[in-house]
């Protein structure tokens, strides 16, 4: 499984690129780097590397197994995986480009705005991904619950990166469908002159939002879980202790916020003209997620209680680790702001839900995903790295991200 | 949630608008009081191996940890009937509407369709696009699609949206192509603009003044060229705009 996590690897590297940065011609050329961003992104860099990457590591080491339960799953996972991306990388580089930003709502993403190829090799790219997500995510259940040490609700025995990438593989499996409905109706609509997304053939574009946010939403928390788990490990280990504080309300609230995050998908759709009733119900819903949040947090912040640490002697990891706990609990909070209906009227679609996923993204997951790999390094490939170069990298990704981010707020 | 070069608050032309940044005042209070918490917290906790020493098995306290269940829970309570306080405030209205107002959005220009009823119940209206004015030479020495003095880009239209101040209203809000959404969060109003669907918002504005706004959908190539720009009258000015009389300036 080494090659799943070389690969993980060799999506990092290839998604830093795919960072929009120039001024370029305006047009379509800037939507189009900007959805490819956010599918890279998502898809392609934290997607395989915390999931497909350590997943695949962990998972086995930490139940003491030889191996995930069905080795040949994982591989066909692997090869939809790049499948995918070549996919996603033609439908980049084919004429036009995805000018409809990664959420695709049709009518632009229709036959009528977009013809042609790059929307629809997207479309294939992501069928591709998810058969990937669903076929390592079925592995992963299959392998913990068959193999797990001692009964699966003795909570106290599992690993907390178990237990996150255990309600991941649950969200993917069950979120994923609903993304590949959507998408088929998709490409119907394109190619075969259906109309479940045009209205003058009795559809609505607001399905495709339905459809679209059902997964969107799960997705999103797909993208955290890992990282959470990840960070408990982190710290449990820099405060040397046997494991995360309040280990067991630490396992509830992470299945707590999985399942929960399936209630919510609305919030994404808070000004496309749902009822004043149903847009109530989305918030008190989203609103609710931050409990469980807060508990994790506050856990956290009692595993580092009693941890000796310092500048000189901590481990560089440790510093990805208190860094996303920080971080992480602002765009956290900017999260509660962005959960009530009534201020989407001032938010929706602007700078501030940009500034509240990018903090939980990249300096939640990405944060974690670095602080991971510095902190397995050493047992990844028996090298131990210079720590000025590994702070030194952590400082200057800090203060990269922190001044990108925070002025968005505006 | 500034105009663009100011880093303080835009003006309120509604009680919605009004209504909502003070929720979005409240809120933010609790939320860097959670904050100030975490961070009292973490940084007590990362120096507390130099007081305390190791604490390899403070594990667990149950106390603890409802504690910062509920308190929390509180909080979210708090906030939530703030929010469904302003949510219905804003969201309907008990007044009886005076005036509707339909606006299309095209890519990649809006059209503002104005309906009234006069004094012997007989229904009149018309129509007119909003393109954003271009940054261009002016073809004739009257040519309103282009910028001039004091126009701001992006900003200011042909032809500005008019609604009266004080009568509550009625925006209904659709597209004749793809989702664009009608967005001026001066006057605390953002509506989606669905094709096949039409969106209302109640409206009432309580200043005279010039608000603007822009799309807030992507819709395609020009998304980002299609400002809304509304004037607000009096009342009394909204009907000889109405019935196409002349307007002193």
């Amino acid at each position: 499984w080494s090659g799943v996590f070389g690969l993980s690897l060799s999506h990092c590297m290839r998604i830093e690129l795919s960072h929009p940065g120039e001024w370029l011609q305006v047009g379509y050329m800037y939507h189009s780097i900007m959805t490819m961003h956010a599918f890279m992104m998502i898809f392609f860099f934290v997607m395989p590397t915390s999931i497909g990457g350590l997943g695949n590591w962990f998972i086995p080491l930490m139940i003491k197994i030889k191996d995930l339960s069905m080795p040949r799953l994982n591989n066909l996972s692997v090869w939809l995986a790049l499948g995918s991306l070549f996919l996603m990388c033609m439908a980049f580089l084919s004429s036009g480009g995805l000018g409809c930003g990664w959420t695709m709502y049709p009518p632009l993403s229709n036959s009528e705005f977009m013809d042609g190829l790059p929307i629809d090799l997207a479309v294939f790219s992501l069928h591709m991904a998810g058969m990937s997500s669903i076929a390592g995510s079925i592995n992963f259940l299959v392998t913990i619950f068959n193999m797990r040490m001692g009964a699966l609700f003795f909570m106290s025995l599992n690993p907390m990166l178990i237990w996150t990438l255990f309600g991941t593989s649950i969200l993917l499996v069950t979120s994923v469908p609903v993304l590949a409905a959507g998408l088929t109706l998709l490409l119907l609509d394109r190619h075969f002159s259906t109309s479940f997304y045009y209205p003058e053939g009795g559809g609505d574009p607001i399905l495709w939002q339905h459809l679209f946010w059902f997964f969107g939403h799960p997705e999103v928390y797909i993208l955290i879980l890992p990282a959470f788990g990840v960070i408990s490990h982190i710290l449990c280990r820099s405060s040397a202790k046997l494991h995360v504080f309040g280990k067991i309300g630490m396992s509830w609230a992470s299945m707590g916020i999985a399942w929960m995050g399936f209630l919510v998908w609305g919030h994404h759709m808070f000004v496309a003209g749902l009822d004043i009733d149903t847009r109530a119900y989305f918030t008190a819903a989203t609103l609710m997620i931050a409990v469980p949040t807060g508990v994790k947090v506050f856990n956290w912040l009692a595993t580092i209680f009693g941890g000796v640490y310092s500048l000189k002697h901590s481990h560089p990891s440790t510093f990805w680790a208190i860094g996303f706990v920080l971080l992480f609990t602002i765009g956290g909070l900017t999260g509660v702001i962005l959960a009530n209906a009534a201020l989407s009227t001032l938010l929706h679609d602007s700078y501030y839900v940009v500034a509240h996923f990018h903090y939980v993204l990249s300096m939640g997951a990405v944060f974690a995903i670095f602080g991971g790999f510095w902190f397995w390094f050493p047992f990844w490939t028996g090298m131990v790295p210079r720590k000025d170069l590994v702070l030194t990298h952590f400082m200057l990704t800090f203060i990269g991200v922190n001044f990108t981010f925070f002025p968005m707020h505006w | 949630m500034s105009q663009w070069g100011g880093t303080y608050y835009s003006m309120n032309f509604s009680m919605a608008a009004s209504l909502s940044k003070f929720l979005y005042e409240c809120i933010m209070t609790i939320n860097c009081f959670v904050l100030t918490t975490v961070v009292c917290g973490l940084v007590m906790a990362l120096s507390s191996g130099r007081v305390v020493g190791h604490c390899r098995k403070y594990l667990k306290n149950e106390l603890l940890e409802a504690i910062w269940t509920i308190v929390p829970a509180f909080l979210i309570y708090l906030i939530a009937s703030m929010s469904f306080y302003v949510l219905y405030m804003n969201g309907e209205h008990k007044e009886p509407t005076l005036f509707h107002s339909v606006i299309t959005g095209h890519q990649w220009y809006w059209t503002y369709q104005y309906a009234m009823i006069d004094e012997m119940g007989k229904f009149f209206g018309f129509e007119h696009d909003s393109y954003a004015l271009l940054n261009d030479v002016p073809s004739t020495s009257d040519d309103d699609t282009v910028l001039s003095k004091g126009d701001t880009y992006l900003l200011d239209v042909d032809a500005p949206f008019v609604i009266p101040q004080g009568m509550p209203g009625e925006l209904l809000v659709t597209s004749d192509d793809v989702i664009h959404s009608w967005s001026v969060p001066a006057l605390g109003i953002t509506v989606d603009a669905v094709p096949g669907r039409l969106n209302r918002s109640p409206i009432l504005a309580s200043t005279v003044g010039v608000a603007y706004g822009h799309c807030r959908e992507l819709c395609g190539v020009n998304h980002f060229m299609m400002p809304i720009c509304v004037e607000i009258v009096t009342p009394a000015t909204y009907l000889k705009f109405m019935k196409l009389e002349e307007i002193e300036e």
